[in-house]
């Protein structure tokens, strides 16, 4: 009963959006080339999975995403850990991070087609950029935050630094970097769809942009679908996985 | 044994032109056998956490020494553990885990840590809590915990800031009590901070009065022998009574209690 109210709420918004666009498009009023009808989208939908295209798109989108945040990960969470510890590091390179971060990610597409050339390479830099700050900014905030009475207990009980980085640090600030790393998703999936736009000839990006060249503005929406459905089911697993380890709370 | 030889302290000036800081304690002196149960009591901002800090080795004396076992404190050890005022459990960890976080912190090999930690827990009847997290308990069995945790350090010296002031009084009776019966037994001294006078008249061998601005140790008592067994029933006793009466004479008026 619980879970069929929780799941009619989730739905509810969605079906109230579907029965406006729905509404809009039965007035007959509206080309549709500027909005094609629900009905059209669907077919459209199943047009592209069964010819493989949309699948094939989304798995290239996801791969490209995958590999540059992938990179950020590995990359801010430690670069985080260090700069969250260390106040002379802070110091020395907090000026820098600030000026390279106000400047959006597609700012630097031109320069990554210059460095990677048509392909991969931009849609890798990109979306590694674009999620590079928020989960650096995250954890760092997170390890400067560690509780100092905590750290003092540690050493009280004369804790390794290694112990300290693990036992310590790390799971006390967990919290903040998966908050960060949720964020950092967020803004390289945005990241990947503008990088295939214009670096590469494949992706959900690319397949938005040719097919508004074509006028088949319903494959538009079916790949904006499948993007923000993407983005939702993994955002929500990430909620899920935090809410898994992080049962202390 | 423990040994404090004249410390005097006061909080390092941030910045130049920052005008003189005042001394926090100044010319404090005090011996702890092992076994012995010493208690310090005094009105709030007197010091009385500075000063277990400066035993813990979490900040040095700006003048005088600290004497542990005869060798002077350099920096925080296992062998003087401080239990902090509130709950500073590891929330992340359960009650095992922060048990064994400290046997790991000793050397001890994975295997030995579970079973240990374990024995820590039974020394404070929570092992059927082993592996609860600290916000499933209650803040009696966090303390218990906590004192569980500092025993695996195998300390020389315990020192207590106010770990029983969030307590009501049934835990608080409860936990005083095992912990002189732990510290008796394996003969630890243990250094209580506290500005509640039944607390600190019942543990102590010897109670410590800190005046405030700057902390001096104004007086110092010896409840009698003949103190009565219960805390509870303390506050009707004449030696209770008059331990309070000289306490508020000299928290008033310290010159005038002197004389």
């Amino acid at each position: 009963m619980n879970l069929l109210r929780r799941t009619l709420a989730v739905l509810a918004p969605f079906g109230l959006a579907l029965l406006v666009w729905a509404g809009l498009s039965a007035t007959g009023r509206i080309n549709a080339f500027i909005l094609p009808a629900p009905g059209a989208v669907l077919r459209a939908l199943i047009q592209g999975l069964c010819s493989g295209e949309l699948l094939s798109a989304t798995a290239l989108s996801l791969w490209r995403v995958g590999c540059g945040f992938g990179i950020s990960v590995v990359t801010a969470v430690p670069l985080g850990i260090a700069l969250g510890s260390s106040h002379r590091l802070r110091g020395l390179l907090d000026p820098l991070l600030k000026f390279v971060r106000p400047i959006p990610p597609i700012a630097w597409l031109p320069l990554a087609i210059l460095w990677f050339g048509i392909g991969n390479g931009p849609s890798y830099f990109l979306t590694m950029v674009a999620s590079f700050f928020p989960i650096l900014t995250s954890t760092m905030t997170g390890v400067e935050n560690v509780s100092q009475q905590h750290l003092a207990v540690a050493r009280c009980f004369g804790a390794t630094r290694a112990s300290i980085l693990w036992d310590i640090v790390i799971p006390s600030s967990l919290p903040m970097m998966i908050s960060g790393i949720r964020t950092g998703f967020g803004f390289a999936w945005m990241a990947v769809v503008a990088a295939e736009m214009i670096a590469t000839r494949s992706g959900l990006g690319y397949l938005i942009y040719t097919s508004q060249d074509l006028l088949r503005t319903d494959r538009v929406l079916v790949g904006m679908l499948v993007i923000g459905m993407i983005g939702l089911l993994v955002d929500t697993l990430i909620v899920h996985l935090k809410d898994r380890w992080i049962h202390w709370v | 044994m423990l040994s404090l030889e004249n410390i005097y302290f006061k909080y390092p000036a941030r910045r130049r032109g920052n005008g003189d800081a005042h001394w926090v304690l100044e010319d404090i002196s005090l011996t702890a056998a092992a076994g012995e149960f010493i208690s310090i009591i005094g009105p709030s901002g007197c010091g009385k956490s500075t000063l277990l800090s400066l035993i813990s080795g979490l900040l040095r004396p700006s003048r005088g020494r600290i004497l542990a076992q005869g060798r002077e404190v350099l920096g925080p050890s296992r062998s003087r553990v401080l239990i902090f005022q509130g709950h500073l459990l590891f929330p992340w960890k359960t009650a095992i885990q922060n048990i064994e976080f400290v046997l790991k912190a000793r050397g001890l090999s994975q295997g030995l840590r579970r079973r240990q930690a374990l024995e820590y827990l039974q020394r404070v009847r929570l092992e059927a809590h082993a592996d609860a997290y600290p916000r499933e308990l209650s803040g009696g069995m966090q303390q218990r915990i906590g004192i569980a945790r500092a025993l695996a350090a195998e300390p020389d010296i315990l020192l207590l800031d106010e770990p029983f002031s969030s307590l009501d009084l049934v835990a608080k009776c409860a936990i005083i009590d095992e912990l002189k019966a732990i510290a008796s037994q394996m003969g630890k001294t243990v250094i209580l901070v506290t500005h509640n006078l039944e607390e600190a008249f019942h543990v102590g061998h010897r109670v410590y009065l800190l005046t405030k601005g700057p902390g001096r140790i104004a007086a110092t008592f010896d409840p009698s022998a003949t103190k009565p067994d219960q805390l509870q029933s303390l506050g009707a006793s004449s030696e209770f009574q008059a331990f309070q009466k000289k306490v508020s004479a000299f928290m008033t008026d310290p010159a005038a209690a002197q004389r």
